[in-house]
Order: C-alpha cells, then sequence, then structure tokens
C-alpha cells in the first residue's frame, strides 16, 4: 500500500519542486547539494561543456581572436572553402569571413534565445501563479486567454507580431518571448495549485500576509526551482524560432549575423558552395542538442530526487 | 457524455471569438502600408485619402472588426487588397499542395512512430532503444529548413532523384510524388519522435505495470496479441492527442517548408501576405490555422474520452 502511495505522489509531483518551506538559510545549501549532483551526470557535465565552450566562445571570442569585420567583406574572396588562408572556415557569397560571421552571429542568436525565454518565464510566471492564486474569475479569464495563444502555432504568431513591429533584434525577441509565456504560466499555475494551501502558506496567511508577500515571499520561489528545469529546453525552442524567422527574413535583419539569417543568405549559391549553408546549419544543430540534453537530464536529476 | 460534449464545445466559443479577435489584431497594427505599397513611397494626399476610402480602412477599427465577423458568420472572408480577389478563392487554389503536405507528413510520421515503437517494445532491444533515442534528438533539435536543405542538396542537386520544386497534380502522380517527397519527410521527421516517445512510453508503461498484461500471459495469450490488441489499444489516448498537437507544430512547419522547396500553397500565400501588409489574406489565414487547430484538439479530446472510458465517468 505504501508503495502504491508513493508512486501516486510520483505521479502527481512530477518535478519534485520543494515541498516543505525551505528556510532562508537552508535554501543556499539546497543549491549547493543539487548543483554537486548534476556535475556528476555526464549526460549532463558533457553537453555542458560543450554548451559552454560555444558561449564562451560566441562571447569572449570577440575579445580575444583577432576576427575580420563580420559585416564588411573581401570582393576578391568570396566563396572561398573552409581552411583556406586567412579564413579558417572560408567566406561567403560577399566576401565575408564566415568563423567571424559565426561567432557574432551565435552571440545574437544565443541573446535572442535567452532574453526571449527570460521574458516568458519572468511573465508566465507571474500571471500563472496569480491567476493560481486568486482562482475564480480571474483564473478562468487567464485560461481562456492562454487557450487563444496556444491555439497558434508559434512561429505564426511570432511571424506576424515580428511583422507588425518591424524587423529588429528587440521585436524578434519580444515576438517570441509572446509564446514562450503559455508554457511558464501553465507550469506555473500547477505549481501554485499545489501549494495554495500547504500550512505555511495558511499560517502566513492567517499572521495577516497580503497577497503580494505570500507569492514573492513563499510561492514563488518554490516554483522557480520548476520553472528553471524548462529553461534549458525553451531556450532550444526559442533558437529554433528565431531561426525560422530569420529564415524567412523577418527575424534578426541583416546585414546583423544570426545563424538563421546567415543560411538564408547562403542558401543561393548553395548548389556552387554548400559550407556557408551547412557551418552555421551544423552549429545550431549542435547547440540546440546540447541544450535538449542538458534540458532532459537537469529534468532526470530532478524527477529521480522527489522519487 | 453528451453533456461534456456540449460543455466543450460552448467552452470553444470564447476561445474561437479570441481567435478572431486576435487574428484582426495582428495585422491591423499598421493599416496605413497597403496603402503606401500600392501608391508608392510619395503619393499625394488626395490619392492617399481616396484609396483609404476605397479599401475602407478609414472607418475605426472596432467598427472594421465587426464588419468582418459579420461577413465572416455570412461565409465571406472578403476581398484582397491587392488585387481584388475574393480571400476564400485565393486559399482555395493555395490550398491543394498544403493539404497534400500535411496529411502526407502525419501519414509519415504515424509510420515511423508506429513501426518503431512496436519494433522497440517488441524486441526490447538496448541497440534499437538507443538509435531511436538519437533519432528522436536529432528530429526534435534540427530546424526544419536544415533538413530541407541539406536533403534538396543530396538527393535533388547531387544525385538527382527527385525534383526540387513542385508539379501540380495535373501533371501526374509521379512528378508530384517526386516533388513531394523531401518535404513531407522533412516535416514528419520534425513532429514523430514526440509521438514515438510518448506511444512507446505508454506501451512500456502498460506491459510492465498493469495486472490485465500478466493475465492474459496467463491466460496463454501470444505477445503479438497481447501488444496489438490489449496494450496497444490502451496506449493510444495520448498518442491521439500528441497527433492533434502535432498538427499545430506543421502548420507553422509548413510555412518555411513550402519557402525552402517553393511550393506554392497556404504557407507561401501567407507569407507574401504578411510581407504585403494584406490584412484581409493574413487574417483569414491566421483564422483557418487557429480554427483547425481548436477543433482537432477538440476531437482528441473526444476521441480520448470514447477510447478512455474512466475520463468520461470521473468528470
Amino acid at each position: 500500500m505504501a508503495e502504491v502511495l508513493d508512486s501516486l505522489n510520483a505521479i502527481s509531483e512530477p518535478l519534485g519542486g520543494a515541498r516543505t518551506a525551505p528556510r532562508r538559510n537552508s535554501r543556499f545549501e539546497d543549491f549547493r547539494v543539487r548543483l554537486g549532483r548534476y556535475l556528476r551526470e555526464p549526460e549532463i557535465t558533457i553537453p555542458g561543456a560543450v554548451l559552454l565552450a560555444i558561449v564562451l566562445l560566441c562571447f569572449l571570442g570577440p575579445l580575444v581572436l583577432p576576427l575580420p569585420n563580420p559585416l564588411t567583406g573581401d570582393f576578391l574572396h568570396t566563396l572561398a572553402p573552409p581552411f583556406s588562408r586567412g579564413h579558417l572556415l572560408g567566406t561567403d557569397y560577399t566576401g565575408i569571413d564566415e568563423l567571424s560571421r559565426l561567432i557574432y552571429g551565435g552571440r545574437v542568436s544565443l541573446e535572442v534565445g535567452s532574453c526571449a525565454v527570460a521574458i516568458g518565464m519572468i511573465v508566465g510566471t507571474a500571471v500563472g501563479t496569480i491567476a493560481a492564486y486568486k482562482g475564480h474569475w480571474v483564473d478562468a479569464t487567464v485560461m481562456r486567454f492562454l487557450d487563444v495563444l496556444l491555439a497558434f502555432p508559434a512561429l505564426i504568431l511570432a511571424l506576424a507580431i515580428a511583422d507588425i513591429l518591424g524587423a529588429s533584434i528587440r521585436n524578434v525577441i519580444i515576438a517570441i518571448s509572446f509564446f514562450t509565456i503559455p508554457a511558464y504560466a501553465r507550469l506555473s499555475r500547477a505549481e501554485t495549485l499545489r501549494m495554495r494551501n500547504r500550512e505555511y502558506v495558511v499560517a502566513s496567511r492567517s499572521m495577516g500576509s497580503g497577497t503580494g508577500r505570500i507569492l514573492l515571499g513563499h510561492i514563488v520561489p518554490n516554483v522557480i526551482p520548476v520553472i528553471m528545469t524548462v529553461a534549458f529546453l525553451q531556450v532550444g525552442t526559442a533558437m529554433l524560432t528565431e531561426a525560422g524567422l530569420s529564415y524567412l527574413g523577418l527575424g534578426v535583419p541583416i546585414p546583423t549575423p544570426s545563424w538563421g539569417n546567415m543560411i538564408q543568405t547562403a542558401q543561393g549559391s548553395m548548389e556552387r558552395d554548400p559550407w556557408p549553408v551547412l557551418i552555421p546549419s551544423a552549429v545550431l544543430f549542435l547547440t540546440i542538442v546540447c541544450l535538449n540534453l542538458v534540458g532532459n537530464g537537469v529534468r532526470g536529476v530532478l524527477t529521480s530526487e522527489s522519487s | 457524455m453528451k453533456r461534456i460534449v456540449f460543455l466543450r464545445l460552448g467552452q470553444m466559443i470564447p476561445v474561437l471569438f479570441g481567435v478572431t479577435f486576435l487574428a484582426f489584431l495582428l495585422d491591423n497594427a499598421l493599416p496605413g502600408n497597403i496603402v503606401y505599397q500600392l501608391l508608392g513611397d510619395n503619393p499625394s494626399k488626395s490619392a492617399l485619402h481616396q484609396l483609404q476610402i476605397e479599401l475602407g480602412l478609414n472607418r475605426p477599427p472596432v467598427q472594421r472588426y465587426f464588419d468582418w465577423l459579420w461577413q465572416l458568420l455570412h461565409g465571406n472572408l472578403g476581398h484582397s487588397l491587392l488585387g481584388g480577389q475574393a480571400v476564400g478563392t485565393e486559399i482555395w487554389s493555395a490550398l491543394p499542395p498544403t493539404l497534400e503536405l500535411l496529411i502526407g507528413a502525419e501519414v509519415v510520421s504515424l509510420v515511423l512512430c508506429l513501426t518503431l515503437a512496436f519494433w522497440s517494445v517488441w524486441t526490447r532491444n538496448r541497440v534499437l532503444d538507443r538509435f531511436i533515442t538519437v533519432l528522436s534528438l536529432v528530429g526534435h533539435c534540427a530546424p526544419g529548413f536544415v533538413i530541407g536543405l541539406v536533403a534538396l542538396l543530396i538527393f535533388s542537386v547531387k544525385l538527382k532523384l527527385v525534383h526540387s520544386i513542385y508539379y501540380p497534380m495535373s501533371d501526374g502522380v509521379a512528378a508530384n510524388l517526386k516533388g513531394l517527397v523531401l518535404p513531407i519527410v522533412t516535416l514528419a521527421i520534425g513532429i514523430f519522435p514526440t509521438q514515438m516517445r510518448i506511444f512507446r512510453g505508454d506501451m512500456l508503461q502498460q506491459l510492465d505495470h498493469e495486472d490485465y498484461v500478466s493475465l492474459a500471459r496467463l491466460k496463454g495469450l501470444t505477445k503479438g496479441r497481447i501488444i496489438v490488441r490489449h496494450v496497444a489499444k490502451n496506449a493510444s489516448p495520448n498518442l491521439i492527442t500528441v497527433l492533434a498537437l502535432s498538427l499545430g507544430f506543421l502548420f507553422g512547419g509548413v510555412i518555411i517548408i513550402e519557402q525552402v522547396f517553393t511550393i506554392p500553397g497556404v504557407g507561401g500565400l501567407l507569407y507574401s501576405a504578411i510581407n504585403d501588409h494584406n490584412a484581409p489574406i493574413v487574417q483569414a489565414i491566421v483564422l483557418l490555422i487557429g480554427v483547425v487547430v481548436v477543433v482537432a484538439n477538440l476531437l482528441a479530446d473526444l476521441v480520448y474520452m470514447v477510447l478512455d472510458p474512466r475520463v468520461r465517468y470521473e468528470s
């Protein structure tokens, strides 16, 4: 019987989360222990290391490496193959160094992906916790609104928003963050519903704490670990959408490089020289695979912790 | 059962209403642009004004929204701002290739999903499971246009096995299929991993943890019969939900894939309408997609209820 109850608990609390209100001094300790547990899993550390290398290369590379200008090309050396002199990864059809474009473009793609998810996470969590805590018509209205957002394929929504706002990096971030909202809102709503009548919340309420204090002090800190596990997966999805939008010419505007628009601009000369298409594609793919592996690994650890 | 169906239908109304509102909102934030598109960069004030009246863009947005909704209820989707053709006709003529893509992708994806899931559950082979994991990771992480472009490069440019552009059905079934096989497979690769993971996971869960499976084994039923007749049937509800959800993803994918393979479908129409700020077409297509996705999800919920009586009785 105990086993059955345990397995039921595991089903109803798939992501674990904190069962009791962690005290402030133990929260840091918790984090340290958890981090140690993540670092023991090769399924997290290997893709994590690759991911870290990519991020470092994209953000520190321009400062350290002698990269040519990613915006202006050398018209005498267009479509140079990889490993040619002075251009490690070759050049594209306007003679711009591929490696330089790849690194600067990676910075843009990573920034767009993580900023969009950060915004979606903040807005979504706020909306989800408030809806669940307030309940009644607030909850019903928010849920219907989320249903509408979910009815639209993410890309089409982002396409239309990006089109309305005009193509710029900031607007791509806004467009993509828009559709990461429902996932976070739903997740944090479910978590808040589980926690809203826990002893410590009831205790705090009966001591006279207001809604804001309960949400920020007791509920949000416990929702965050669950939310964070999805973040890696979401950054991957956001980067995919950015690439798709940029590929369609409605994302990051040229000449600013991003992995998506690099593929788009190189597509025309693909038959003569496939490298400018293949290289950014491969790097984009590798980054997203790593994000997914890390995300799955983190979720796995959390799930096994709770059972 | 009847009550739940009606309840769900009732819940659909505000959602559909929201969909129409969002569809209208999406392409009306910049109503002036189409006018500039038609008249060039420096139109005279009077020409600008006259064209706005002609296109009905001078009326307040709220009024336009309700006019549009009223026309919609009469089955009238409006006229394209660029050529003046009826929006319904434009979409209708772009529909065949898109439908071929959508249906083809779902069929190929389902075949892949069922084959791999059954194979994996039947053999319980570690190597096969690894392979499946890697394959679904690739499908999940590679952007559709990357798969499409690489496939185009290999099978069309280098090997010359398939066409790189679309041929309508009227040019013969063979030409049509030769042009569509790559985009269909590309789309299917994007959606089959989720379907397979869910179906395989559910089947394994049933096989290992359900008493009725042990009973069936004790009764002497063959492995094939247990898996196909009992386990697969009980594992199917979640698969159906995921099938409906994948439709939304496919619509997004279709826009990009139609660009990659230059297929003159609904995705291409939407893409060019967005670039031209051709509001009636954008609204109509966004609305169409929203409605199809909402209805598909509703149908999936209903089928779920039919397949899994517990849901029916609990609610």
